[in-house]
């Protein structure tokens, strides 16, 4: 993969103007870049970025401590 | 919401008191919260004619300078090397690395999603050291290879008389209304004293001072420490040596973490660099795995019945682990394994990574020798037995003064010498940053702020970054010429420090490390968790100083 299709910035995505326009832009690579991240930071995320908190109870249980590799797997999410 | 979300991510229940710190450190609405704002701009006179002077120009002093800066205020930063980066300016010997993940041992102002590694080596950290130092604007106010040799405060004038040594020996003089310290702990090389060191006939050298003339390949080499930098010097130069002979004074313990030499590739710098908050969240989750986190097992539990070997359940937990992988890396070698486990409880000294040590020590070319140098002479190290190991080349990867931060300055206050009132090597100050009788005096990673129980150097300075714009708005603002913290309220901090010392680690009787003086007390390390040293240095009480107007 390359980083063609997403240009760098040096301001952090979450202040880019039309951030989440760009990203959905292309929605199969944009899957499998997702794909590829921690788990954790990601459902932060999604709560962050939604409001929902019901993931972040489902699974929270299951994330025994800070960094990817000490976390439980969780097939489902 | 936020609280539940840092619980989620930690897998545990995050205190309340940790919000105010969290906040800053995800910085959702994109404001730096760690900077001062003005509350009453300031005189365009007073301003003119303030002076404050930064010593150093490494992560502490590049921040101070980028505040002071933005804020207006008048500055210099003499720095002695020629370039920016401090530590990481001079460390360049083989194998140089941080041993904090660097998605957190960076600047909270500038994150940076795109690092090589999750341990960045030491030539990625100068990059991002030089390219923060670029972008913050301070190319005119730098002094490079130049060095403070003293600042003497004037008790009439009420400024600091400052002596700066140019490179070619020549000095002049400046007067300071601040002087601002961003030396750090670990600077100034702890060279040991050990007879016949004139002797010897090769090149012989600290791993802070590297000789990159002198070519390893084929040598005889010894190296004296097996500390944080001799840990990963060794197994770097172990391949292309003909024989290492290693002198340790005393083990430490090492961890593994799958991280140390990966790289973090395109998916993580992509995630890092386009998805809105995974930096935030996962330079939290960093904050809080490397930090707080660990705190609880390096606490003395009084009725814990094996302390000699262990402080508690947890740390005993973490005793077995390690030493289970430890015996694993040198293949149960039991002649091995007695000189390397530590009879000290985890943490007591700082906990390393495992940078292939261990693998290292089982190299045919590889010697491990317990104890101290007794001799050097004309072709070699001799042990405590007598016993004499030949080389070509001798490194001393001995570390650093410590115990003396400011040294080799003389620094005069309005009652003596920062020496005498720090008798020497104990060295004291309120929240780490001032001390009674030096005016106007900061110092950033000063005494008891190092994280010896994990976390970023670059945080704490931070903080002290912060607590000194506020102590300078509330000089400039109240146009007074000097903040001198009085002495109960620097008391009692240090009375603090020391009673919560005597809950941890640091203390066993068990442990010799470099966070205690000659007299036993801890004087490098915060006993703090990360939240109470940020809520400490956040605000800045006027009470206790005496102003000087």
């Amino acid at each position: 993969m390359t980083n063609e299709s997403f240009p760098v910035s040096q301001e952090p995505p979450e202040y880019r103007e039309g951030i989440l326009a760009e990203l959905l832009r292309e929605p199969d690579l944009l899957e499998a870049r997702l794909m590829a991240l921690d788990d954790v930071p990601m459902l932060l995320v999604y709560t962050h970025l939604s409001g929902d908190e019901s993931l972040l109870q489902r699974y929270a249980p299951h994330v025994k401590g800070a960094w990817a590799f000490e976390v439980e797997q969780v097939p489902e999410l | 919401m936020l609280q539940r979300m840092c619980s989620g991510a930690v897998g545990a229940n995050m205190p309340a008191e940790y919000l105010p710190m969290v906040r800053e450190e995800l910085n959702f609405d994109q404001t730096d919260a760690k900077t001062v704002k003005w509350r009453k701009q300031p005189s365009k006179a007073f301003l003119d004619g303030f002076l404050a002077v930064v010593i150093g120009a490494g992560y502490s002093g590049l921040a101070m300078a980028a505040k002071l800066k933005e804020a207006g205020i008048p500055f210099v930063v003499i720095e002695k090397n020629a370039g920016v980066g401090g530590t990481w300016y001079e460390n360049t010997y083989p194998g140089v690395a941080v041993d904090t993940p660097n998605h957190f041992y960076s600047y909270s102002f500038r994150v940076k999603p795109d690092w090589d590694h999750y341990f960045a080596r030491g030539p990625e950290i100068i990059d991002y050291i030089r390219t923060c130092f670029a972008e913050m604007g301070i190319a005119e106010e730098m002094r490079f290879e130049e060095e403070v040799v003293s600042a003497i405060w004037d008790k009439v004038g009420q400024r600091w008389d400052v002596t700066v040594r140019r490179k070619d020996g020549s000095e002049y003089a400046c007067r300071a209304n601040a002087v601002i310290s961003g030396t750090g702990l670990l600077n100034r090389a702890s060279v040991p004293e050990i007879p016949g060191m004139e002797r010897f006939k090769g090149p012989m050298f600290h791993s802070s001072r590297w000789d990159h003339s002198v070519d390893l390949t084929g040598k005889r080499v010894v190296q004296v420490g097996t500390g944080a930098s001799g840990m990963q010097l060794g197994p770097s130069i172990a391949p292309i040596v003909s024989h290492l002979t290693i002198f340790q004074r005393s083990p430490h313990w090492a961890r593994y973490n799958p991280l140390l030499y990966a790289e973090t590739g395109e998916a993580v710098k992509w995630g890092l660099a386009h998805v809105p908050y995974y930096t935030k969240w996962y330079r939290f989750q960093l904050l809080w795995a490397t930090s707080d986190l660990v705190l609880p097992n390096l606490r003395k539990d009084p009725s814990w019945p094996e302390p000699e070997r262990s402080l508690n359940a947890a740390n005993e937990a973490v005793r077995e682990q390690l030493t289970q992988y430890i015996s694993g890396k040198v293949n149960h070698d039991a002649a091995l394994l007695a000189k390397i486990i530590p009879t000290f409880p985890p943490y007591g000294k700082r906990m390393l990574r495992d940078s292939n040590w261990y693998e290292a020590l089982t190299r045919d070319n590889v010697e491990l020798v317990t104890g101290t140098v007794s001799e050097i002479t004309e072709t070699g190290a001799v042990d405590k037995d007598g016993v004499e190991h030949p080389a070509d080349v001798i490194i001393l990867a001995t570390g650093f003064k410590a115990q003396m931060p400011l040294y080799p300055m003389h620094i005069e206050g309005t009652r003596g010498t920062i020496r005498e009132a720090w008798e020497g090597d104990n060295p004291r100050a309120y929240l780490g940053i001032t001390v009674p009788h030096f005016p106007n005096l900061f110092i950033l990673y000063g005494p008891n702020t190092n994280g010896g129980h994990g976390g970023s150097a670059v945080y704490n300075s931070e903080c002290q970054v912060r607590y000194t714009m506020l102590a300078l708005r509330e000089l400039i603002e109240r146009e007074a010429a000097a903040l001198d913290v009085r002495e109960e309220p620097f008391e009692a901090y240090n009375a603090l420090v020391d009673a919560e010392h005597n809950q941890l680690v640091w203390t066993h009787p068990g442990v010799k490390n470099w966070y205690r003086n000659k007299g036993g007390r801890v004087v490098t390390n915060s006993p703090w968790p990360l939240s109470k040293y940020r809520n400490l240095t956040a605000d800045f009480n006027p009470d206790d100083y005496e102003i000087q107007t």
